[in-house]
């Protein structure tokens, strides 16, 4: 293929931020089209060369595709929506049933979302897939961090004891699980950026609200305590917390503009930590909130920092001659 | 300015009023809509296929790949009994449109 072609077809598809087989289907589509397009300008008298740059300047430029295109396929079926609110819908059951003590049943579930999340990525990661996805992560993320706290203790521990707290082979085991739990995460982070990181934030939507169910128990000694009475006490709100997640997940692939999407995952994150922070008895500051508020929201669109990092190492394609043109209508006036 | 203007609204129409006739690719259909307007119309052939993908989606064409003996296998898009219904119902709101429209503009300019 040729390297203006390819190029072109290159950055279409990395603007798409579609699943890998419509991205698949459309690009396949598109190169038919310029070269049926291109044998026809051959035909005219043209040479290859112009007759790609012209061709490809009648398709448009890739950010107009792309655009379309997104506002198309980004938007999911009711069968995706139904999909991907389930984790939140089922960890809403599991607070506002108290079923979160009984930690076999968690563990099952745990296990359920795990397989899901395996068939759907195998499967060409379908839109609902990113919720699950998000559930399937915790496990790995929050063992990572626990990980790197035992290390941390360790060390300290044998620095002002001499000692370590527990035998050398599991201390070994820790260091090694630092690494490769890292090093998975990462690997499954930047697949999901790198078509498109409003989906890594999506797949993240959980993760604060997990983290404060991780610390607010600690917080109050009561999750592993026999009374978990007052932990107990907060699982109503915590439950609307993640039904707010389930709407907010099933807007997100109800609407196809970009914008929108971005806007409503700030929002909804903001306005949940901050509602998590006031509805738990833990006396934080104004200040505090905010600056949690802050973060968890910042720790949500970081995603498109990373994808910013990985596009700049592509090359964009740069159209032959002006392009710079806008074209908000597939007609013109030929007259 | 003016026909695209005309035009809003109506593009989904006139894609569905070809399809109807027969089942055809996206460069086919960029080439009948030059023909049969005679080069009136040009397509931004790059809004074209968002246009067919937002068809399809709302289920009145749906799309087929088929094999070509030479060169890329094409897509093609066929009207569906609901793309049917909904060109019928549309195509009886244009003629009531352009009969009031009639009524009131000169045939010519003067």
């Amino acid at each position: 293929m040729d390297g203006e072609l390819q190029s072109y077809l290159h950055t279409l598809i990395r603007k798409l931020r579609l699943d890998p087989n419509t991205n698949r289907e459309i690009i396949l589509e598109l190169q038919g089209h310029l070269e049926e397009r291109i044998q026809e300008l051959e035909k005219e008298g043209f040479t290859y060369g112009e007759a790609l740059s012209q061709a490809v300047r009648d398709l448009g430029h890739p950010d107009l595709i792309a655009q379309g295109m997104y506002s198309v396929h980004s938007r999911g079926s009711w069968l995706d929506i139904l999909l991907a609110t389930l984790p939140h819908l089922l960890l809403a059951s599991l607070f506002a049933l108290h079923l979160w003590t009984r930690y076999f049943l968690v563990g099952v579930l745990l296990i359920a979302v795990t397989f899901v999340t395996l068939r759907g990525w195998k499967a060409g990661r379908p839109k609902w897939t990113y919720t699950w996805l998000g559930y399937s992560m915790a496990a790995p993320a929050l063992s990572w961090m626990m990980a790197l706290v035992a290390l941390g203790y360790g060390a300290w521990e044998y620095l002002n004891t001499g000692a370590l707290p527990f035998s050398l082979p599991i201390y070994m085991l820790i260091i090694a699980y630092i690494p490769f739990s890292l090093w998975i995460m990462s690997n499954v982070v930047v697949k999901v950026v790198r078509q498109d990181w409003l989906l890594a934030s999506l797949t993240a939507l959980p993760f604060p609200f997990l983290t404060s169910w991780i610390l607010f128990p600690n917080w109050q000694s009561g999750f592993w305590a026999t009374d978990t009475a007052q932990v107990r006490a907060t699982d109503t709100d915590r439950a609307l917390v993640f039904l707010a997640l389930a709407v907010t997940t099933g807007v997100f692939l109800k609407v196809g503009h970009r914008l929108l999407k971005i806007g409503l995952l700030t929002v909804s994150t903001a306005v949940l930590v901050a509602f998590t922070v006031v509805a738990f008895p833990l006396g934080f500051s104004l200040l505090s909130m905010i600056l949690i508020t802050l973060a968890s929201v910042a720790f949500l669109l970081s995603p498109a920092i990373l994808q910013s990092r990985l596009d700049r190492k592509a090359r964009p394609y740069l159209p032959a001659e002006s392009q710079g043109e806008v074209v908000t209508h597939w007609f013109t006036n030929a007259r | 300015m003016y026909d695209k203007e005309l035009l809003k609204g109506n593009t989904e129409t006139l894609l569905l009023s070809l399809l109807a006739r027969e089942a055809m690719y996206g460069y086919q259909i960029v080439k009948e809509i030059e023909r049969r307007s005679s080069g009136y119309f040009r397509f931004k052939e790059g809004t074209l296929y968002p246009a067919l993908h937002r068809l399809e989606a709302a289920s009145l064409v749906e799309g087929r790949w088929r094999e070509v003996a030479s060169g890329l296998p094409r897509r093609y898009y066929y009207i569906t009994p609901k793309g049917q219904r909904v060109l019928e119902e549309r195509l009886e709101e244009w003629q009531r449109f352009s009969r009031a429209v009639n009524a009131i503009m000169p045939a010519q300019a003067s």
